[in-house]
C-alpha cells in the first residue's frame, strides 16, 4: 500500500519523448474495436506535468482495498529457472494485431530461440482479465493488456513483476515508458509497453473547412449538430473535454481551484456539446460506419480506422491529432501471475524490444513503437507525434479509478438529458 | 311443399365428388336420419344446408326460400356439433345466450330466455358453470338448448351421441327425441348407426360414396331394400343372384349358386335376372329336411353364440357364403362345424329386387357396388 | 400372397442400405445386454422418471441456480482498487443503484440507473405492442390455412435465424442512415428527413423485426389448436366472421398472446445489441449499462446489484401480468 501511494508520486518527472508525424499508414485492426475502449494510460511520467504528486490523485481510501492485491503480487515469487522452456503461452488480442504479431514477432521468436509459441486471443480487456483471474496459475505465460488494463491486472494480482535484468533490450524503451508504473507498485515493474496511439480528430474535409491545426472547440460548434460522433466511455470524454478547456485532464481543475469546480465545468462543456452528438461509438466497425455513410462529418476516432478507409478510396476523411493534444494508450505485454516460464517470457520481451522486429511489426500494426526504433515507415504513422509529445496525454488511471464511478453516472444522466 | 328441400345436391372438392346429384326433403316438424358409413357424404351434405359448405351445384331451400347462397349466419339454423364446439371461455349461459346475443337480444330478455330454455332440456342451476365442468350428457344437452333457444327453422345434428358411451348413448337417444318432438322442430340428424337412425327418425335415407341409395321410413327400408348395399348396411344379410323361370305355374328364381327359391308374387318376367336378400334373421335352420318350399341345405363353417341370439356363418355347395341369425337359440350343441343343416326362407320374408349388375335405368342402384 | 412373394417383395421394397441399417438395428436391440438393459428399465420406470427429472434439475441448478446464486452474493460485496472484489457484505451497492439521487418534489424522480430502467420497460412495451400487432394476422393466417406450403410458410418465418443478430441490425443501419432506402423512399414523396438511425424508433424497428417470430409462433400455435367446429358453430349461430372472430377466435388464441407477448417482452428489455447499434445517444437500455459497469468499470458487485435488481422487477412485472392472464393456462397445455 506504502507502495502505492509512492509510485505515484515517484513518476513525475520530464518530458516524455514521443513524437509524431501525421499521416498516413495503418492498418485496420479488428482488436481496437475494444481495444482502445479499455486502453488508457495511466500515469506515463512525461504527460502528468507533475500532476501525479499533486493532492488530486492520492487515493488514501483506497490504498486500504490495494494493499491485498498488492501484496499478492509482489510476493509472487520467481518461478521458473533461468534457462528456456520448449513453450510459451502467449495470450494476445485477436484479428489482424495478432497476425501481425505472429508473423513479425512470434515466428522469428520461435526460430531463433527454438521455444514453441501457443497463442491464444481475447476481443476485449474484460474478458481477458476475467480469463487470467479465473485460470489455474500457469494457465498463460505472457498475456496483453492495455494500459488501464494493466492497472486493473496488478491491482488485482494478476501479473508478475518483470526482472529487468533479463531484458537486456529494456532501455530501447522510449524514457517515458521506462518508467511507466501502472499501479504505483514502487520498485517492480509490471507491464512492458509494445505501441500505442490516440483518440484523436476525424474530419470530413469536404464538410469542415479549415486545415491542422484544429482545436477539439470545433465539436463544440453547432454547424456540426447532428453529424458529430464521439467516443462512448465517460473517462475519454471528460478527458478530451478538460483538454479543450485548457484543464489538466489529470487534475480537473483549471483556474477554478478545485477539482469540484473543474469537473463541474466539464460536465456542463459536455452537456452542451451532447446536444450535438448523432451517436457515440464504442467500437471500430461503428466508426467506420458512421464516417463513411456521411452520418457524421466530425468527432473523434482511432487512426488506423480511418487509414482503412482512406485506403478504401474515402479522400475526404482525416485524422489529426489537436492542438490541445489526444487521449492517449498504449498495449502492452505483461507476464501473467504464476507462470512457470517467467525467464522464457523475458527473453520474449527482450525479443520484442530489438530495434529491428519493432521496424518491421510497427508498419504493420498501424501504431508507432514504444520504444526509440524509428524508420521512415513508423515516422509517417499518423499517431507518431511530431511535436515530441506535447500533444499525446494519457490518463493517470488513480486519478481515474478514485473519479469514474462520479463520470460514468454524470455521463449518462447528460446523455438521457437528466443533468 | 316440403320444409327444408334439397335439390340435385353435388358437392366437389378439387377432383373429388363427395356428394354426387342428392335430392331428399324433410316435413315440417319431422325427424330426417342421414344414414351411412363415414365417407359417404352424410357430413358434407349436412354441413351445405347449414351453410358450412357450398354446393357445387343444385338448390337448398328452408321453409320455401332458396338459401343456397347464403352464408350461415344468414341461415336460422340450430346445430349441434360432434363435439359439441361448447366455448370454453364462456360460461353455460353465456354459450346457450350466444345466438341470442348475436341477434341483439337485450341481456335481461337472453337471462331469461336461456334460464327457460335450459329448464327445458331438464337441466338447470348451470348458467354460471364452465362447460368443462359438466358431464358428456349435461355437455350435449347444453348443445342443443344452444341449437334451440333462438328458435331456429331447422335443427342440425351431426352425430351428436357418438362421443358418449353406449349406456348413455341409448338414455339420450331418448331424451334428444323427446325434445325434438317438444320443440317440434324440423331436424335432419347424420349417423352411421343404423340403430339409431331407425329408433329416432321418421324417415331415414341412405348414403353410399355420395348417391342417396335410397330413402324412405326405417320400415320400408329395412323390409324392402333396394339396393344390395342397403340391404347389407342395414343388418346382415345375403345376396343371391339368378335368372326367373316359369315352372309348373310357380315362378322360381335359379340362382347362380345353386339353390332356387320360389318367389312370392311375380316380379319380373321370365329370363330376368333377379335378386333375393337373405336376411340373416329371416332364415330359419333344422338339422334335418322338412321338405318345406324354400329349403335348401348348407355346410356350417363356423358358429358364434352372443347370447341374445346366435350367428351360423356357412357355405352352401358351390362355396357361397350364408349367415342365419338364431334369436335366444339355446340347442347349441346340435351344431358343429362340418355339419350339414337345412336352411329354410318364408317365401314372404324373400326381399327380391332386380339384379343390380343388369339394371342401368335404375338410379336408386349404385354401379360401384354391382 | 404366399410367404415367399411376401419376403420377395418384402427385400424388393428396401434399398441394400435400409437392409443393413435394418439388420444392424435389429441386431442391437436383440442383443442380449440391450434386451436386459431396456427390460431393467422398463421395469424401473420410476427410477427413469427419477433419473430424467434429476437431469433437467442438475442442469438448471448448475447453469442457472449457482451462477445466480454466485451473482447475488457479488451484489452484497464490494469493489476494490483496480476492480477487485471485496468479500465484504454491504448494502452499498443497492443503495447506490435505488436510493442515490432521488428526488421527490424536486421532479428528477431516481437515479440514471432507474431512468434507463424505466426505458429499457418502454421499450420493451412498445416492441411487445408492435410485435403483436404486426405478429396477430400471419400467426393467425399461419394456424388457420390448409395451404400445403404452411411449412415453407413456417421456415421463411424462422428463417431471419439463420442469419446472425448483429447482419440483421447492421442492415437496419444501411436501411435507416443518412443515405439509406428509408430516407431515400421519404425523400421521393417530399419527406425531408435524416433517416431514423440512432432514435427511438430505429431501436424499436431492429427490435420488432428481430424478436417477430417469437410472437408469430406462439399465436400459430394456440390459433392452430383452435377446433373449427368453434368457429363454425358460432357462424351456425349468426355469428358474421367478424364477430366469431372476436367473440371466439381471439379469446381462444389468448394463451398464444400472452406467451408471446412475455416472451418478446423479456428478450426486448433485455436487448443488448439494439440500442448499442441502433439507439441513439438517448438511448441506452439497462443491459448495455450493465455491461459497462461490468466491462469498463469492472465493478462486478454493482452490476451484479444492477443485475439482481432488474430481475427482481422482471419477475415482479411477469408475476402482475401472471395474475391477469393466468399463466399457467398459457404454459400450462
Amino acid at each position: 500500500m506504502d507502495d502505492a501511494l509512492d509510485g505515484t508520486g515517484g513518476n513525475s518527472d520530464g518530458d516524455h519523448t514521443t513524437s509524431t508525424d501525421s499521416s498516413s499508414r495503418g492498418r485496420l485492426s479488428r482488436r481496437r474495436v475494444i481495444g482502445a475502449s479499455g486502453a488508457a494510460i495511466a500515469g506515463l511520467a512525461g504527460c502528468l506535468d507533475g500532476s501525479s504528486s499533486g493532492d488530486g490523485t492520492e487515493t488514501s481510501d483506497g490504498s486500504d482495498d490495494t494493499s491485498e492485491s498488492a501484496g499478492t503480487t509482489t510476493t509472487t515469487s520467481s518461478s521458473g529457472g533461468q534457462e528456456m522452456a520448449d513453450t510459451l503461452k502467449f495470450y494476445s488480442w485477436g484479428g489482424s494485431t495478432q497476425e501481425a504479431l505472429t508473423e513479425h514477432l512470434i515466428e522469428p521468436f520461435e526460430d531463433e530461440y527454438g521455444v514453441t509459441v501457443e497463442q491464444s486471443s481475447f476481443s476485449s480487456q474484460d474478458k481477458m482479465l476475467a480469463n487470467v483471474r479465473s485460470s489455474p496459475d500457469g494457465s498463460y505465460d505472457v498475456i496483453m493488456p492495455s494500459l488501464s488494463g494493466s492497472y486493473n491486472a496488478v491491482k488485482q494480482g494478476l501479473v508478475e513483476p518483470i526482472r529487468l535484468d533479463n531484458v537486456d533490450t529494456w532501455s530501447n524503451l522510449l524514457p517515458a515508458f521506462q518508467e511507466y508504473n501502472s499501479a504505483a507498485s514502487g520498485d517492480d515493474h509490471y507491464v512492458a509497453p509494445l505501441y500505442y496511439g490516440t483518440v484523436g480528430m476525424v474530419y470530413n474535409s469536404d464538410e469542415v473547412s479549415g486545415s491542422p491545426p484544429f482545436s477539439w472547440q470545433e465539436t463544440w460548434k453547432d454547424q456540426y449538430s447532428g453529424a458529430l460522433t464521439l467516443e462512448g466511455f465517460a473517462f475519454v470524454r471528460v478527458f478530451t473535454t478538460a483538454l479543450s478547456l485548457g484543464m489538466d485532464p489529470n487534475v480537473m481543475e483549471g483556474d477554478t481551484g478545485s477539482y469540484e469546480k473543474g469537473i463541474e465545468k466539464v460536465y456542463d462543456a459536455m452537456a452542451e456539446q451532447h446536444e450535438y452528438v448523432t451517436k457515440y461509438w464504442t467500437s471500430g466497425q461503428e466508426q467506420t460506419t458512421l464516417y463513411s455513410n456521411d452520418t457524421a462529418v466530425l468527432g473523434d476516432g482511432w487512426s488506423g480506422r480511418i487509414l482503412a478507409l482512406q485506403e478504401d478510396g474515402y479522400d475526404n476523411l482525416h485524422y489529426t491529432i489537436p492542438e490541445e493534444g489526444a487521449f492517449g494508450w498504449a498495449d502492452t505485454f505483461a507476464i501473467a501471475k504464476g507462470s512457470e516460464r517467467r525467464y522464457t517470457a523475458e527473453k520474449f520481451l527482450q525479443y520484442a524490444y530489438r530495434p529491428e522486429v519493432q521496424e518491421s511489426l510497427s508498419p504493420t500494426l498501424g501504431y508507432p513503437p514504444a520504444t526509440q526504433a524509428t524508420s521512415s515507415d513508423i515516422e509517417a504513422l499518423p499517431d507518431f507525434d511530431p511535436s515530441g509529445g506535447e500533444r499525446l496525454k494519457f490518463q493517470n488511471q488513480q486519478f481515474k479509478e478514485e473519479h469514474q464511478d462520479d463520470w460514468n453516472s454524470t455521463f449518462e444522466k447528460i446523455k438521457l438529458g437528466q443533468y | 311443399m316440403s320444409h327444408v328441400e334439397v335439390e340435385h345436391v353435388t358437392k366437389q372438392f378439387g377432383d373429388v365428388t363427395a356428394v354426387d346429384d342428392v335430392t331428399f326433403t324433410a316435413e315440417e316438424g319431422e325427424f330426417v336420419s342421414l344414414l351411412g358409413p363415414s365417407g359417404c357424404g352424410k357430413t358434407t351434405t349436412l354441413r351445405m344446408i347449414a351453410g358450412l359448405e357450398m354446393p357445387t351445384e343444385g338448390a337448398i331451400r328452408i321453409g320455401g326460400e332458396d338459401v343456397t347462397d347464403r352464408p350461415a349466419y344468414e341461415r336460422e339454423i340450430g346445430m349441434v356439433f360432434q363435439h359439441y364446439a361448447l366455448f370454453p371461455h364462456k360460461s353455460v349461459g353465456e354459450n346457450v345466450g350466444f345466438p341470442l346475443k348475436m341477434r341483439g337480444v337485450p341481456a335481461a330478455e337472453r337471462r331469461e330466455r336461456v334460464a327457460e330454455v335450459l329448464e327445458r332440456v331438464r337441466l338447470p342451476d348451470v348458467m354460471d358453470r364452465s362447460p368443462e365442468e359438466l358431464s358428456g350428457g349435461q355437455q350435449q344437452r347444453v348443445a342443443l338448448a344452444r341449437a334451440l333457444v333462438f328458435e331456429p327453422d331447422v335443427l342440425l345434428m351431426d352425430e351428436p351421441l357418438s362421443a358418449l358411451d353406449r349406456v348413455l348413448r341409448e338414455q339420450m337417444r331418448v331424451e334428444v327425441q323427446r325434445i325434438q318432438r317438444e320443440f317440434d322442430i324440423t331436424t335432419i340428424y347424420v349417423t352411421h348407426d343404423q340403430a339409431e337412425a331407425f329408433a329416432m327418425s321418421d324417415r331415414v335415407a341412405v348414403l353410399d360414396e355420395g348417391h342417396l341409395a335410397q330413402q324412405g321410413r326405417p320400415l320400408d327400408i329395412y323390409e324392402s331394400p333396394q339396393t344390395k348395399f342397403v340391404a347389407n348396411f342395414i343388418g346382415e344379410s345375403t345376396t343371391l343372384s339368378g335368372t326367373v323361370a316359369d315352372r309348373d305355374g310357380k315362378r322360381l328364381l335359379e340362382t347362380d349358386a345353386g339353390v332356387t327359391f320360389e318367389l312370392p308374387a311375380a316380379p319380373g318376367l321370365a329370363d330376368d335376372r333377379m335378386t333375393v336378400y337373405l336376411r340373416a334373421e329371416k332364415l330359419g335352420i333344422s338339422p334335418d329336411s322338412s321338405g318345406a318350399t324354400n329349403e335348401f341345405p348348407a355346410t356350417i363353417a363356423t358358429t358364434n353364440y352372443l347370447g341374445e341370439k346366435t350367428q351360423f356363418f356357412c357355405t352352401l355347395a358351390d362355396g357361397t357364403e350364408l349367415v342365419v341369425a338364431e334369436q335366444g337359440f339355446t340347442a347349441l350343441d346340435a351344431y358343429d362345424a362340418g355339419d350339414t343343416v337345412y336352411v329354410t326362407i318364408d317365401p314372404a320374408d324373400l326381399v327380391v329386387a332386380r339384379d343390380p349388375g343388369q339394371d342401368e335405368s335404375n338410379t336408386a342402384v349404385d354401379e360401384s357396388v354391382a | 400372397m404366399s410367404e415367399r412373394h411376401q419376403r420377395a417383395a418384402d427385400s424388393a421394397d428396401r434399398t441394400g442400405f435400409e437392409r443393413y441399417r435394418y439388420r444392424l438395428w435389429t441386431g442391437v436391440l436383440r442383443a442380449e445386454p440391450v434386451l436386459r438393459a431396456i427390460q431393467a428399465l422398463k421395469r424401473r420406470e420410476r427410477l427413469l422418471t427419477a433419473v430424467q427429472a434429476g437431469l433437467g434439475i442438475a442442469w438448471m441448478a448448475v447453469f442457472l441456480l449457482a451462477p445466480l446464486a454466485y451473482i447475488l452474493a457479488l451484489s452484497f460485496w464490494q469493489r476494490g482498487a483496480g476492480g477487485v472484489v471485496v468479500q465484504e457484505f454491504a448494502l452499498a451497492n443497492y443503495q447506490s443503484i435505488l436510493l442515490e439521487d432521488v428526488q421527490l418534489l424536486g421532479w428528477q424522480i431516481g437515479n440514471v440507473y432507474l431512468l434507463i430502467l424505466w426505458q429499457s420497460l418502454k421499450f420493451g412495451f412498445l416492441t411487445t405492442v408492435t410485435t403483436l400487432l404486426l405478429g396477430y394476422v400471419p400467426g393467425y393466417f399461419l394456424g388457420r390455412t390448409q395451404s400445403k406450403y404452411r411449412s415453407l410458410l413456417l421456415l421463411l418465418v424462422v428463417l431471419p435465424f439463420w442469419v446472425p443478430l448483429i447482419i440483421r441490425y447492421y442492415a437496419w443501419i444501411l436501411v435507416m442512415g443518412n443515405e439509406g432506402m428509408v430516407t431515400t423512399i421519404l425523400g421521393w414523396v417530399g419527406v425531408e428527413s435524416g433517416g431514423f438511425l440512432y432514435t427511438e424508433v430505429a431501436v424499436v424497428t431492429g427490435l420488432v423485426q428481430v424478436l417477430l417470430p417469437f410472437m408469430i409462433l406462439p399465436i400459430y400455435n394456440s390459433v392452430a389448436k383452435i377446433d373449427d367446429e368453434f368457429v363454425e358453430s358460432a357462424k351456425t349461430m349468426g355469428a358474421t366472421p367478424l364477430r366469431a372472430f372476436y367473440e371466439v377466435t381471439l379469446p381462444l388464441s389468448l394463451p398464444g398472446i400472452s406467451a408471446g407477448s412475455i416472451l418478446v417482452f423479456i428478450l426486448a428489455v433485455g436487448s443488448f445489441m439494439a440500442p448499442a447499434l441502433l439507439g441513439g445517444p438517448a438511448n441506452s437500455m439497462v443491459a448495455n449499462l450493465i455491461s459497462q459497469t461490468f466491462g469498463e468499470s469492472f465493478d462486478w458487485p454493482l452490476a451484479s446489484a444492477m443485475a439482481i435488481v432488474y430481475l427482481v422487477v422482471l419477475f415482479t412485472l411477469i408475476t402482475v401480468f401472471n395474475r391477469f392472464v393466468g399463466l399457467e393456462e398459457v404454459f400450462g397445455e
